[in-house]
């Protein structure tokens, strides 16, 4: 099916780097060299490469890396003057010149969008800076268990980055936020959960955990809704059915099909305690946009040439030349990548993009420290189907992040609100959902009353009286709403060829027509892009799971096999540290053979000592 | 030990690992030879109980070395400071990370303490601060538990405070956090028994029957873990629960708990078509009890042994020699 | 009792050839740092040094190359607290280019970043002076009216290229000293270590007692 072919490794390719490393180390693992400690490195772009990448979103990036370590040559460029592209983390500035780029359609994967930016954010005297802001296009979060996260690892890229954890879900009902009970403490200890409920959640959640070894349970569902088998097969009440479905599952709509959701919730649980009472973390000062910066940064350690502002203007798959818009040349004698975002302009193949993502993004004056747990700045507030006032028919995902994200300058909070909804019916669920918001955050932070003399008060004679007003939803009532102050409110609507959470196919990477052109070895006159294999747009997806997959598929299509993806070994300070070579005691291991030497009744002991 | 690479034994390392090895062992019968020798010659002196320390190191185990590091401390006597005394705490505090599962260092450790000249009380507080931070790290630690209850002891009887309140907060804090802690719902039996006997207990007949709302709690909570059920055992049979519930109260309380169980047990039958085995034994338990109080009770020992036999095929015999008893 | 030990990000920049990378290999390798073994890892080369009872690391960030066609990312230069830029004291243009960095520093690093300027290859001039391009006094002048370091180096001799190490290092807020209001210092405490599990920490972080 594939080609079998397997390219050489990089050790294969490239001797003069191992041989040049060894007198740094005398490991025989793969040290890599640190670009430019070599040689000087030359000041043009190289005349030949084996792939040439365009756009550096995540997928690309992570994807520049993996070949970079393998041993290809890989020239990454992007038509942005920042890293990121689809993925990018923007300041105001940037984001106001991305916007007037898809309103003048210069864009394609981008529609409708519109952007308000208040007076106080601005760049000399101005009460917010443009650059405090770090606003990501496509924001996601990071499951503590997850192919992404070993692969951060693995590749030493988290050394670049810093992570903070996120422990808050809130699911909205009846218009208040829930907060979740999904620990074994949480639903033992918790006073409000019925004794039946508890042991039917308990029940699930063990049976979730390896849901795949008990077919069945599930099999009879396969083809049913998520929501039917939580009530039927579990007798979920539907407060629980919600937060499983769609604040521990994440998943869109409550006919979500059995397999997928289980799949979902599964991940949540098992990311809970790898690293901490949280399932997932975020980076600071920005999402993929930053991830995307720390895979750049490893391919060019591992000898990528980067260019930004740099962009395609065609690629003959004959003579195998890449053109760009400066007039420069490259050969490619492998593949050439690209996002849809970074197509030449006279592009004929990119795929269709069939599926939108609503997005609505706002930075508001107001710390939202309500929503957090204890020192956290984050949390994900789901609004299930029907939750709205709009009636909404899907559910609306938010990501809230506060200042200690770095993302927003303190005393401001940025908002991420999301849904799959298509056409004009997207825009009422996300307005529905931030109103939630606001009048949730109004309630919640109304300074006035938080103060605790308001409630309690203290009589001349000294006694203590309560006062009238009651703590809890009844503030809404009784306190004049002050607006929220929005320092920025952006909607747009991105495309994508990925049906939500639909899994990430091979077919998607390549279109009909490219490989009919390919099989035929003809192509449309006149595009600049024949030969070219496109990426896919971000899903709809808030968590990084997709990425490694898209990143993968397209590795195996270059390389002919994933068996090396990031395949590198590193041997570095931090690890040396956390594992302290043994103590000299250990090795008086004893031996099988050694049984002829009469050890006391120590040598168990010591033999024992070896597991520690 | 996580990360460090597993070397390929090539012929070459098996060989020098062996004569490596060879030096240690005999590296390691020399000094044992030479401490007993110093030993049997009534040597006791600070080199002596270096030697001992070098031993233990190698083979916490020896207890003869632990004996003899003791004698040695004895008879040095006032000449072994408290500066001395609190140099030997910190070693074996060392040799507990290293080796917390050998009980002749948790030995060593009470008796260093009950000899050291410094306050006693202050001396076994810090090491309830201790207990305290290693159950954290590792909260089933059967060890730390029989250590605490040895320290909690100690502190009691030094200060005449009973301590049994504070105890069962923690206690309950350790289940809440997980509540499969084996050693945690054992440590709440021994708490429970010493504050009755210390007639710690106001209410006893409201302690109880909140004592009965945790366990169902717990019950349902998860009817698979062992502990609970352990727990739950204990509390039907025990003496001073149905003295402090009063007969009535008490019958009235296993009725309640005998419907919660059935419960359970038709809801388990309910999803997976088989009862749970667990329920099945505290149901014929209870009936034990009851039959007691009322022979004319209608009985169901039979069909639960019945499907006992089906459901935990492990103790079949066992069951089936019950019934034959009935 | 050991100190704590203070991690400095120290980011490289200046134009290509004026000896960048040689300047940090002529450091790593002197016996004047604790361990002679540089560790060249996948994401940065790291380097232990004592300054009065201090352990210091240095957290040293090559540009990897992506600075060639101004395609440095921001992560670049994000929390590091000291940069060394360099240039070449027989080539002009590099000079020029150093300002140019100094300047972009000032625009994109934190404000109290601590940056060394580097007159590199004073070992060429030594037999000819005529060599020389860049007036040291030149160097002097650009130093004093940014408020940088400057020493004038050879990496070939090592001349002068501890002291650029030493002075950075006393210049940095160690972690023990309370009084500093400094908080960009890089605590390792504070992050999430995603190499290891929750698991594994409390293996590893055994009680203090």
């Amino acid at each position: 099916m594939y080609n079998t072919e397997r390219r050489p490794s990089m050790a294969e390719r490239r001797p003069s780097i191992i041989a040049s490393s060894a007198q740094y180390s005398s490991s025989s693992l793969v040290v890599p060299h640190l670009a430019g400690i070599e040689d000087p490195l030359p000041d043009t772009t190289p005349d030949k490469v084996d792939v040439l990448i365009a756009g550096t979103g995540m997928v690309e990036s992570v994807l520049a890396a993996a070949l970079a370590w393998q041993g290809s040559s890989v020239l990454h460029i992007d038509q942005n003057d920042y890293y990121g592209d689809t993925s990018a983390t923007l300041t105001v500035d940037q984001l106001k010149r991305w916007v007037s780029q898809i309103n003048e359609t210069m864009l394609p994967c981008y529609s409708n969008a519109k952007l308000y930016v208040s007076n106080a954010i601005g760049n000399d005297n101005r009460k917010y800076i443009s650059r405090d802001f770090g606003i990501d296009l496509s924001p996601k979060f990071l499951f503590a268990k997850s192919d992404l996260l070993s692969i951060l690892v693995k590749s030493r890229v988290h050394q670049y980055l810093e992570f903070q954890s996120l422990s808050t879900f809130h699911t909205y009902e009846n218009d208040s936020f829930e907060k979740l009970t999904n620990t074994k403490q949480e639903i033992f200890t918790n006073q409000n959960l019925p004794l039946m409920t508890k042991r039917n959640l308990m029940r699930f959640i063990k049976f979730v955990l390896d849901w795949e070894k008990h077919p069945q349970i599930w099999e009879p569902y396969a083809t049913k809704s998520i929501t039917e088998f939580l009530i039927e097969k579990f007798n979920l009440e539907p407060a629980q059915v919600n937060e499983l479905i769609f604040s521990i599952g994440l998943c869109y709509t409550a006919d979500t099909k059995v397999p997928h959701a289980l799949q979902r919730i599964r991940r949540y649980l098992i990311s809970f305690d790898v690293y901490g009472p949280f399932p997932v973390l975020y980076s600071k000062f920005g999402g993929p946009g930053e991830l995307s910066q720390g895979f750049c940064r490893s391919a060019a350690v591992a000898g990528a040439t980067y260019k930004l502002n740099e962009k395609l203007q065609s690629f003959d798959p004959t003579t195998k030349v890449a053109t760009f818009t400066d007039g420069s040349k490259v050969m490619v004698s492998e593949k050439v990548i690209m996002s849809p975002t970074q197509a030449p302009r006279s592009h004929k193949h990119v795929p269709k993009q069939n599926f939108e993502i609503h997005r609505l993004t706002c930075v508001v004056e107001k710390s939202c420290s309500e929503w957090f747990t204890n020192n956290e700045s984050g949390a994900v507030i789901v609004f299930p189907p029907g939750s709205l006032k709009s009636g909404n028919k899907r559910v609306v995902q938010a990501l809230i992040l506060g200042s200690g994200s770095e993302c927003c300058p303190s005393g401001t909070c940025i908002w991420y609100l999301s849904t799959t909804e298509q056409g004009d019916r997207a825009e009422m669920d996300l307005d529905a959902a931030l109103e939630a918001m606001e009048i949730s955050i109004i309630r919640e932070s109304s300074t006035d009353i938080v103060n605790d003399e308001d409630i309690v008060q203290i009589t001349d004679n000294g006694q203590t009286v309560v006062n009238s007003v009651k703590l809890g939803q009844s503030f809404r009532e009784y306190y004049p709403r002050e607006p929220v102050q929005h320092l920025l409110k952006l909607y747009y609507t991105q495309h994508t060829s990925t049906p939500p959470f639909d899994i990430v196919a091979p077919s998607l990477f390549e279109n009909e027509t490219t490989i009919r052109a390919n099989k035929l070895n003809k192509f449309t006159a006149e595009a600049g892009d024949n030969g070219v294999m496109y990426t896919a747009m971000p899903s709809t997806e808030i968590s990084y799971d997709e990425v490694v997959t898209a990143a993968k598929l397209l590795y195996e299509k270059i390389v002919g096999s994933d068996d090396d993806f990031f395949d590198v070994d590193f041997e570095d300070e931090e690890e040396m540290m956390s594992n302290p070579p043994p103590a000299k005691y250990e090795n008086a291991i004893i031996d099988d053979e050694d049984a002829d030497h009469d050890m006391d009744a120590d040598s168990s002991e010591f033999v024992g000592e070896m597991e520690i | 030990m996580h990360g460090i690479k597993r070397k390929k034994w090539t012929r070459e390392l098996i060989n020098q690992k062996k004569i490596h090895d060879r030096e240690r062992i005999n590296h390691y019968r020399n000094l044992v030879d030479k401490a007993l020798l110093a030993r049997d010659s009534n040597v006791y002196d600070l080199d002596s109980l270096k030697q001992t320390a070098d031993i233990l190191q190698l083979n916490p185990e020896l207890n003869v070395m632990w004996n003899y590091r003791r004698d040695i401390i004895l008879h040095i006597g006032d000449s072994f400071s408290e500066e001395h005394w609190n140099r030997e705490l910190i070693f074996i505090m060392t040799q507990l990370k290293r080796f917390p599962k050998v009980y002749w260092i948790w030995d060593h450790r009470i008796w260093t303490l009950n000899n050291h000249p410094g306050s006693s009380l202050k001396l076994w507080k810090a090491e309830l601060d201790i207990v305290n931070k290693l159950l954290e790290l590792d909260s089933r630690n059967y060890h730390g538990w029989h250590y605490r209850r040895i320290v909690i002891v100690k502190i009691q009887s030094h200060s005449s405070e009973n301590m049994s309140k504070e105890e069962l907060d923690y206690v309950t804090l350790k289940i809440n956090q997980n509540i499969s802690n084996f050693s945690a719902w054992h440590q709440r039996v021994q708490v429970i028994l010493s504050l009755i006997e210390g007639n710690e207990i106001d209410e006893k007949k409201q302690f109880f029957e909140n004592e009965v709302s945790y366990i169902t709690n717990a019950m349902f909570t998860d009817a698979e873990d062992q502990s609970v059920w352990f727990y739950l055992k204990w509390f039907i049979k025990s003496d001073v629960v149905k003295e402090s519930l009063g007969q009535k109260s008490y019958l009235k309380m296993l009725e309640s708990l005998k419907k919660n169980i059935i419960a359970i047990n038709d809801d388990d039958i309910a999803f997976s078509g088989k009862g749970n085995k667990r329920c099945l034994n505290t149901l014929i338990n209870i009936e034990n009890i009851q039959k007691k109080f009322n022979p004319s009770l209608e009985l169901h020992t039979k069909e639960y042994l019945q499907i006992l036999i089906e459901v935990d095929p492990l103790r079949k015999n066992r069951y089936v020699h019950l019934l034959s008893n009935l | 009792m050991s100190n704590p030990i203070t991690s400095i990000k120290l980011v490289l920049l200046g134009e290509a050839a004026v000896g960048k990378s040689s300047i940090v290999l002529r450091f790593v390798s002197n016996d004047f740092s604790e361990n002679k073994e540089p560790t060249i890892g996948a994401a940065f080369l790291t380097q232990r040094v004592n300054i009065n009872n201090n352990t210091i690391k240095f957290e040293i960030w090559d540009t990897a190359g992506q600075e060639r066609f101004a395609s440095l990312a921001p992560m670049y230069y994000r929390n590091a607290q000291a940069a060394l830029v360099v240039y070449d004291i027989t080539k002009p243009q590099s000079f020029i280019k150093a300002r140019h960095w100094v300047k972009e520093l000032h625009e994109q690093a934190s404000k109290d970043i601590i940056i060394a300027l580097v007159g590199n290859k004073v070992d060429i001039i030594e037999n000819d002076e005529s060599e020389r391009k860049v007036a040291r006094e030149e160097g002097e002048r650009l130093a004093e009216e940014e408020g940088l370091i400057f020493f004038e180096t050879s990496a070939k001799t090592a001349e002068n290229v501890n002291d650029v190490f030493l002075n950075i290092g006393e210049k940095i807020p160690l972690k023990n000293d309370n009084s500093s209001p400094n908080d960009t210092t890089i605590t390792e405490d504070q992050r999430i270590n995603l190499a290891a599990s929750a698991n594994a920490t409390s293996e590893a972080s055994s009680c203090s007692c």
